[in-house]
C-alpha cells in the first residue's frame, strides 16, 4: 500500500478517526496503532507479519535482560545476543544467496578448479561435497532492514542507558512496527520514539485541544508528492532510466547530465518519501526528526552525511561508529573505523559489490577529510565554498551511478559514453532541463525564505487551506503520470 | 518553538479542524476533477472497496458536471501535454491510458500487482518494413479463433502476412502444431534480405517485464546490425484490465501506422487475478470460464497485431522468486502456451523464458554463472523483473530465431555479457 494512493487514504481515514474519536485510552490507542500497523503490513504479505513480531520480541526480551543487569559482562553478552539474532534475521532474508554464492565461489575454486562449476552446482541444488550452499528463493520482506534497525536501536539504546526499558510489550511493537515508517522509514532511533508515546496517546483528551501540527503535515505531504510525482517520475521516465541503461547511444552532455538527474531523482523520490512518512505520523501526533536538509549543498562530504537520510546515518554514527571506538583511539583507529562504518553502510543497501564500493567511496572520502582536517567549516570565501559545493556534488553524483548501476561493468560503460560527441542530442528537451534545474535549485532556497513561506501557510483559515490542497492535487492531476511509479527506496 | 523538530505551537489544529480542511480539499478537488475521479479508484484491487468508491466517484462527477467545473483540469491537462511535447509519450497520453469506456471488463485485482510491474520504458518508432505483403492468411489456422468469433471481426484483407502454403499445410494437423519453448524450423517468407542499412523491424511491446528484456534483445542486436529494436513497456500492464491501459488500441494505432516485420509480445505478469466479462459477471480466476475469457483476451491482441506484421514472437512468464507468484505466472504460462498452439506455428512461435533462465526444470535463481566462471545477476531485487544483462540473456533464443527465420546479408551475431 503506496501513500499516495486511495486505498491508502481509505485505510488511513479510518486510522485517524479510531484513533482520534473511538479510542480515548492511551493503552486502547496503543493497542489500536499496533493493530493498524501490522494490517497495513499484511497488505504486502501477512506472513511476514510473524516475522516482525519475532523481531520485536526478541529486541523487547533482550532490552528487559539488558535493563536489569548491572553486571557490564552480561549486559554486553545480551548486547551481542541481540545484535546477531538480528542480523541472523537480516541476513538471511538479505544477504543469503550473495554470502552463499561468494562461498561456493570460494570453494569452487579450490574443490572443483573453478569457480563456475561450484555455482552451477549450487543453482541446480546439487550437493557436491557437502560443502556447496544451495540457492534459495529467499523473498526479502519490505522493510527488514528499516525495522530490524529500529529494533536493535531500541536495545542500543537500553544498553546506552539513553533509554530505561520498556516493560510494556505494546510500546516496543509501537515502535517496531509504526506504519508510516516500516516500509521504507525513517529509521527513528528509540529515544526518539518511545518517549513520545505516553504524551501522543494521551493527546486530544482535553477539550478544545489543538495536538496536531495538521498544517506542518499537510505541507510536508504536499512537498514529497511534489518530489515524487513530479521531479523524481518525470526525470526517470523522460531522461535518466532511458540514458543510463544504454548510455553508449546517448551524446555525452545527455550521458553526462543523466548521472546529475539521477542525484535529482533518488533526492526526490527517498526524501519525498520520508516528508510523507512525517507528515502522516504528525497527523497521528507522533513526531519524527527530519531525515533530509538539502544535502546538495554541502560543501564537504561529512557534512553532506549530516544532511542526508539523517535518521541513517546518525545510526551508523550512534551504534556502529562509536562501538568501533570512534575517535577515542586515535586518528589511525578513527579512520579505519569511519571506514568501515561507510562500507557496512553500503552492504546495509543490499548484497551486491556495487553497494559495496559505493559505500568504499563513502568511506575512504570521510576518512581523507577526517585525516586532513577537512570538511568541518565552509570556506569564508563564497566562490571558494562554491568550488567546495560543486566539487562534494561531483563526488556525491559519481558515487550515486555506482549505487545505482547494475554492475560496475555499467559504470565503466558510463564513462566510456562520456566520448560521444557526435552522437545527436535526443532527450534533452527543454522540460527536462527545466526539472534538472529546479530540482538543484530546490537545496538553495534558504531556510528564512522557506520559514516565510510556512508563516503564510500556517496563516491560512481551514477553507482557504483546503481550497489550496485542492488546487494542488488538481495540478498534480493535470502534470502526472498516467501510472504509478515505485519508491526507489522500497527495494532496501 | 519546539527546538527539537522546528515547529510552532500555533500551528495546531483539533482532530476536527483536519477533517475539517480534508472534507474542503475533497469537496473543491472534486468539483474541479471530476471527469477523472474514478481513475484512483479504479486502482483499489478489493473488489467491494472499489465498488463503493466507483459508486462515490460517479456521484461526485455527476455532481461536478452539474456545477460546469469540471472541464478545466482536463483542458489543462491537454495544454500541458502539448506545450511539454507529452501528448505522445506512452506514459502520459490519455488515449490509451484509463480508458473506462474501452473495456467493460474490470478486474477485481489492481493493475498494479504485487511482486508485479516497476518499470516504466519509453517507445520509439521508427522505420519501415515489409508488412505490406498482399497474400492472406485465413482464419482456419486457428480454428479455436475461428470458434470464438473474434477473428471475424478482422477483415481478412486486415490480414497480411504472407505464409501461403506453408502455412496451410500446417491446417488442421496436430503434428504441425509447436511445442512451447521448441517452435519447429520457420521457413522464411519474405524476400527482403536484411542488413544494417535494412534492418529487420521488430516492435517488442508488454508490461515492464519488457523494459530488461527489450533492452536486452537490443544489446543483444548491438547497434548499426541487421535488427532494429523498437520497445513499448507499459508497467501494470496485461491482457485484462483493458480500462487501465488499452493495448488493443494501442496496438491497432501502433501497427497501423508503422510497418514491422516481427512483433514480439510480453504480456502476463499482471493478470493472475479475476476480473468482471462484459455483461459484468465476476470470471473468478482460473475457473474454467475465466481461463476462456482470458483466452480471449489473448487472441484478440494477437490477432490484432497479425492483422499488421507477418509474425508474432509470444514471449512467456518467467520463473519469479515469489513462491505464491510464481504459481500465478506458471498457470499464466500454460493458458497462454495453450492459446498459442491454437496458432500455426509460422504465425505464432512461443517463446520460453524458463528454458533460457533459470533453465528448464531449474529452480528460481538470481545470478548465473557465464561461461568464464563469472557469474551475473540476471534478476532484480523484486525477485521478478530481469536485470538488463538478464534480459540479455534471457533473450539470445529470440535472437537465434530471428536469425534463423529472416534473411540476412550477414547474420547478426548477439554481443552477451561477459
Amino acid at each position: 500500500m503506496l501513500f499516495p494512493t486511495v486505498s491508502f487514504g481509505v485505510f488511513f481515514l479510518c486510522v485517524f478517526i479510531g484513533f482520534w474519536y473511538v479510542f480515548r485510552r492511551s493503552v486502547e490507542r496503543r493497542m489500536f496503532l499496533v493493530a493498524a500497523s501490522y494490517l497495513f503490513y499484511a497488505f504486502w504479505d501477512w506472513r511476514f507479519c510473524f516475522l516482525l513480531l519475532l523481531s520485536t520480541a526478541a529486541s523487547w526480551g533482550f532490552g528487559l535482560l539488558i535493563g536489569r543487569e548491572k553486571e557490564y559482562f552480561w549486559r554486553k553478552l545480551f548486547l551481542v545476543l541481540s545484535v546477531v539474532f538480528n542480523l541472523l534475521l537480516l541476513g538471511f532474508f538479505k544477504y543469503y544467496n550473495f554470502f552463499a554464492e561468494s562461498a561456493n565461489a570460494l570453494i569452487g575454486y579450490f574443490a572443483h578448479g573453478s569457480a563456475a562449476s561450484a555455482t552451477a552446482a549450487a543453482a541446480t541444488g546439487a550437493q557436491s561435497g557437502g560443502f556447496i550452499f544451495p540457492a534459495l528463493a529467499i523473498i526479502m520482506p519490505v522493510g527488514i532492514s528499516f525495522y530490524t534497525f529500529k529494533s536493535m536501536s531500541y536495545v542500543f539504546d537500553v544498553y546506552l542507558c539513553e533509554l530505561p526499558a520498556v516493560r510494556s510489550f505494546l510500546d516496543v511493537a509501537l515502535y517496531v512496527s509504526f506504519f508510516p515508517q516500516i516500509a521504507s522509514g525513517p529509521i527513528v532511533h528509540a529515544v526518539d520514539f518511545i518517549p513520545q508515546i505516553e504524551q501522543a496517546t494521551a493527546l486530544g483528551a482535553e477539550p478544545g485541544s489543538k495536538p496536531i501540527e495538521a498544517a506542518r503535515a499537510f505541507e510536508l505531504f504536499m512537498s514529497g508528492l511534489l518530489k515524487k510525482m513530479v521531479f523524481a517520475n518525470f526525470l526517470s521516465t523522460l531522461f535518466v532510466d532511458p540514458v543510463l541503461s544504454d548510455p553508449s547511444t546517448y551524446n555525452a552532455i545527455e550521458v553526462a547530465l543523466a548521472a546529475v538527474g539521477y542525484s535529482v531523482v533518488i533526492y526526490s523520490d527517498f526524501s519525498g518519501y520520508s516528508d510523507m512518512a512525517i507528515a502522516v505520523a504528525l497527523l497521528l501526533g507522533f513526531k519524527t526528526p527530519a531525515n533530509f536538509n538539502r544535502p546538495y549543498v554541502s560543501f564537504s562530504v561529512t557534512e553532506f552525511w549530516k544532511r542526508w537520510h539523517i535518521t541513517f546515518s546518525s545510526w551508523l554514527r550512534n551504534y556502529l561508529y562509536f562501538s568501533m571506538g570512534g575517535s577515542r583511539f586515535g586518528k589511525a583507529r578513527t579512520l579505519v573505523a569511519l571506514f568501515f562504518t561507510m562500507v557496512l553502510g553500503g552492504l546495509w543497501h543490499g548484497a551486491a559489490l556495487t553497494f559495496v564500493a559505493w559505500g568504499v567511496m563513502q568511506g575512504l572520502a570521510l576518512a581523507l577529510e577526517r585525516g586532513f582536517g577537512y570538511g568541518n567549516t565552509r570556506h569564508p570565501n563564497a566562490l571558494v565554498a562554491a568550488i567546495q559545493i560543486a566539487l562534494t556534488f561531483a563526488f556525491v553524483t559519481l558515487s550515486w551511478l555506482v549505487f545505482r548501476a547494475p554492475s560496475l561493468d555499467s559504470v565503466l560503460a558510463w564513462f566510456a559514453a562520456l566520448g560521444n560527441f557526435s552522437k545527436g542530442i535526443t532527450l534533452l528537451s527543454p522540460l527536462v532541463i527545466a526539472l534538472l534545474a529546479a530540482g538543484l535549485a530546490m537545496h538553495a532556497i534558504p531556510e528564512r525564505a522557506r520559514a516565510s513561506c510556512r508563516s503564510a501557510w500556517v496563516a491560512l483559515p481551514v477553507v482557504a487551506r483546503g481550497g489550496a490542497i485542492a488546487a494542488f492535487f488538481a495540478l498534480l492531476a493535470v502534470v502526472s503520470m498516467s501510472g504509478v511509479a515505485p519508491f526507489i527506496y522500497f527495494q532496501f | 518553538m519546539d527546538k527539537a523538530f522546528g515547529t510552532k505551537r500555533e500551528d495546531r489544529s483539533s482532530p476536527n479542524g483536519v477533517l475539517a480542511t480534508v472534507a474542503v480539499a475533497l469537496i473543491a478537488f472534486s468539483l474541479l476533477c471530476g471527469q477523472s475521479l474514478w481513475i484512483p479508484a479504479s486502482r483499489i484491487s478489493d473488489l467491494h472497496l472499489r465498488a463503493i468508491a466507483l459508486a462515490m466517484t460517479d456521484a461526485a462527477s455527476s455532481f461536478a458536471e452539474s456545477a460546469g467545473l469540471d472541464g478545466y483540469v482536463p483542458e489543462a491537462r491537454d495544454a500541458f501535454l502539448a506545450a511539454t511535447g507529452l501528448s505522445d509519450h506512452p506514459d502520459w497520453d490519455g488515449r490509451y491510458f484509463n480508458r473506462r469506456s474501452a473495456d467493460s471488463e474490470m478486474a477485481t485485482g489492481s493493475p498494479n500487482a504485487p511482486g508485479a510491474d516497476a518499470a516504466v520504458g519509453t517507445e520509439t518508432a521508427t522505420g519501415t518494413g515489409t508488412a505490406g505483403d498482399s497474400s492472406l492468411v485465413t482464419v482456419e489456422e486457428r480454428p479455436a479463433a475461428a470458434e470464438g468469433g473474434l477473428a471475424q471481426a478482422i477483415p481478412f484483407a486486415m490480414i497480411s502476412p504472407a505464409l501461403g502454403p506453408d502455412a496451410s499445410a500446417q491446417n488442421g494437423d496436430p503434428q504441425g502444431a509447436q511445442s512451447a519453448g521448441a517452435p519447429a524450423k520457420l521457413p522464411a517468407r519474405t524476400a527482403t534480405i536484411h542488413s544494417p542499412d535494412n534492418p529487420l523491424k521488430v516492435f517488442f511491446f508488454g508490461d515492464s517485464q519488457v523494459f530488461s528484456l527489450g533492452s536486452g534483445l537490443s544489446r543483444d542486436a548491438g547497434k548499426g546490425s541487421g535488427i532494429s529494436v523498437d520497445i513499448l513497456a507499459i508497467h501494470s500492464s496485461g491482457f485484462i484490465r483493458s480500462d487501465y491501459y488499452d493495448w488493443p488500441a494501442k496496438l491497432k494505432d501502433t501497427l497501423g501506422q508503422t510497418p514491422y516485420d516481427a512483433a514480439v509480445l510480453m504480456l502476463g505478469m499482471n493478470d493472475h487475478q479475476s476480473f468482471r466479462d462484459s455483461a459484468g459477471t465476476i470470471l473468478k480466476k482460473e475457473s474454467p470460464e475465466w481461463n476462456e475469457a482470458y483466452k480471449e483476451k489473448c487472441r484478440e491482441l494477437i490477432d490484432l497485431a497479425l492483422a499488421s506484421v507477418p509474425r508474432v514472437y509470444w514471449i512467456g512468464m518467467p520463473v519469479v522468486k515469489n513462491g505464491v507468484y510464481e504459481k500465478g505466472l506458471d498457470y499464466i504460462d500454460k493458458i497462454q502456451s495453450e492459446v498459442a498452439l491454437e496458432y500455426s506455428p509460422n504465425l505464432v512461435v512461443r517463446v520460453s523464458l524458463r528454458d533460457a533462465i533459470p533453465g528448464a526444470g531449474k529452480p528460481y535463481a538470481d545470478s548465473v554463472s557465464l561461461p568464464g566462471g563469472k557469474s551475473l545477476r540476471v534478476m532484480a531485487g523484486d525477485g521478478a523483473h530481469f536485470t538488463v544483462e538478464g534480459g540479455q540473456l534471457a533473450m539470445k533464443p529470440l535472437f537465434d530465431l530471428l536469425c534463423a527465420d529472416y534473411p540476412f546479408s550477414e547474420v547478426p551475431v548477439a554481443k552477451l555479457p561477459e
